[in-house]
């Protein structure tokens, strides 16, 4: 499943302080910190590599990166 | 020496290492460029020059190339690091800077090395953009060893990746509008300047002529040549991956050595101050150089 792949990579490489809470589909990743800046920008390199896809800039928006659930979501959309 | 150019010279001599640091600016009145030279107390057995990055990334690295200079003078080896003109406290505005007037710039520094370090073997060490003026120095210098710290092959790709460090910044701050679509920015032709990230950047030093240089010059030369990743990073991966490709069958040897911590370069989240991020690349590459020479030493002994 992407939700398990990019809540694996959340927790073992960007996570802030290796503290992170276990992070369901709807945990609220920005609102929480759970990710700052250049985790982001690490997550969207993992994305594209992983997934084969190519992210734009204007995708980069709180809708897409909010939660896991978000994410996924924007991977299959991508992909198809 | 006249008055007026000795007081363009600063000296400090540490006195435990033996050390001396210079600094000074080289070149003609209002075109001058800043310029640190670390000469060890005897004889050098080695002169590395040390071309910094650009922007939120000279800034980021400064104190690194500082600690490296400092460790390699201590070693024997004489090290000169310099400011870009337009950038730190050389002479010219931001705007001015081209990819010729960095390699320019870069040659002035290295003719004050050499003077300096008595035809000593050369070495190169650039960061990011540095590595591609290091790359177009090295007709000048064949034989030198190089270093270079998370390359750049594909400028345009570079420049998209800083546009995206934008485009994260603002996600960060939710409450703000994102940017208007950046896509085709790097594909736009002219010089013009563009805005990234309150810094002043020209178009031109992110088109595909400026890296052919770089990879020519590299595969062209007999020294060894160090790739140094600092984390590991997919894209950054893929550079190093291209360049390693692009010097397949290369007589001299190419290493690649990765950091474990990630330099995040155009974020100032303030993980600098990791003692890992700030010396690993350091140390890494001050043991890479220092054991060249000494196998070069062997060779010629």
């Amino acid at each position: 499943m992407i939700e398990d792949t990019v809540r694996r990579f959340i927790s073992e490489e960007v996570a802030q302080d290796g503290s992170s809470p276990a992070i369901s589909d709807d945990y609220p990743l920005l609102e929480r910190q759970v990710l700052d800046s250049l985790g982001l920008f690490q997550l969207v390199a993992f994305l594209e590599a992983e997934f084969r896809i190519e992210i734009q800039d204007e995708e980069l928006v709180p809708s897409n990166f909010g939660t896991v659930s978000d994410i996924a979501r924007l991977v299959d959309e991508k992909r198809r | 020496m006249s008055a007026r150019t000795r007081a363009l010279v600063a000296e400090r001599r540490d006195g435990q290492a033996g050390v001396l640091e210079r600094a000074e600016y080289l070149g003609p009145v209002r075109d001058r460029i800043f310029a640190f030279t670390h000469l060890p107390g005897g004889a050098p057995r080695a002169a590395a020059l040390i071309c910094s990055p650009l922007y939120a990334e000279f800034t980021r690295n400064y104190r690194r190339e500082v600690l490296m200079a400092r460790r390699l003078a201590a070693s024997g080896v004489a090290v000169q690091r310099f400011h870009y003109r337009g950038t730190g406290n050389s002479d010219g505005a931001p705007g001015d800077i081209t990819f010729e007037t960095m390699r320019r710039d870069a040659l002035l520094a290295l003719d004050r090395l050499r003077t300096t370090s008595e035809g000593a073997q050369v070495c190169l060490i650039g960061a990011r953009y540095g590595g591609l003026v290091a790359g177009a120095l090295l007709p000048t210098v064949p034989d030198a060893l190089v270093a270079i710290w998370d390359p750049i092959v594909d400028p345009s790709r570079y420049l998209l990746d800083i546009l995206r460090a934008r485009s994260i910044v603002r996600l960060k701050k939710s409450d703000e509008p994102p940017d208007p679509p950046l896509s085709n920015v790097a594909e736009q032709s002219g010089d013009d300047l563009i805005d990234v990230m309150g810094y002043e950047v020209r178009r031109s030093l992110f088109q595909d002529g400026v890296s052919s240089p770089f990879l020519a010059g590299i595969r062209d030369t007999s020294g060894a040549v160090l790739l140094v990743s600092l984390g590991a990073d997919p894209r950054r991966s893929r550079e190093v991956q291209a360049i390693t490709s692009a010097l397949e069958g290369r007589a001299a040897s190419v290493e690649v050595l990765t950091c474990h911590e990630t330099e995040p370069w155009w974020f100032t989240s303030g993980a600098l101050v990791r003692k890992d991020l700030l010396t690993e690349p350091v140390v890494i590459t001050v043991g890479w150089l220092l054991g060249h020479l000494a196998e070069g030493g062997d060779v010629d002994g």
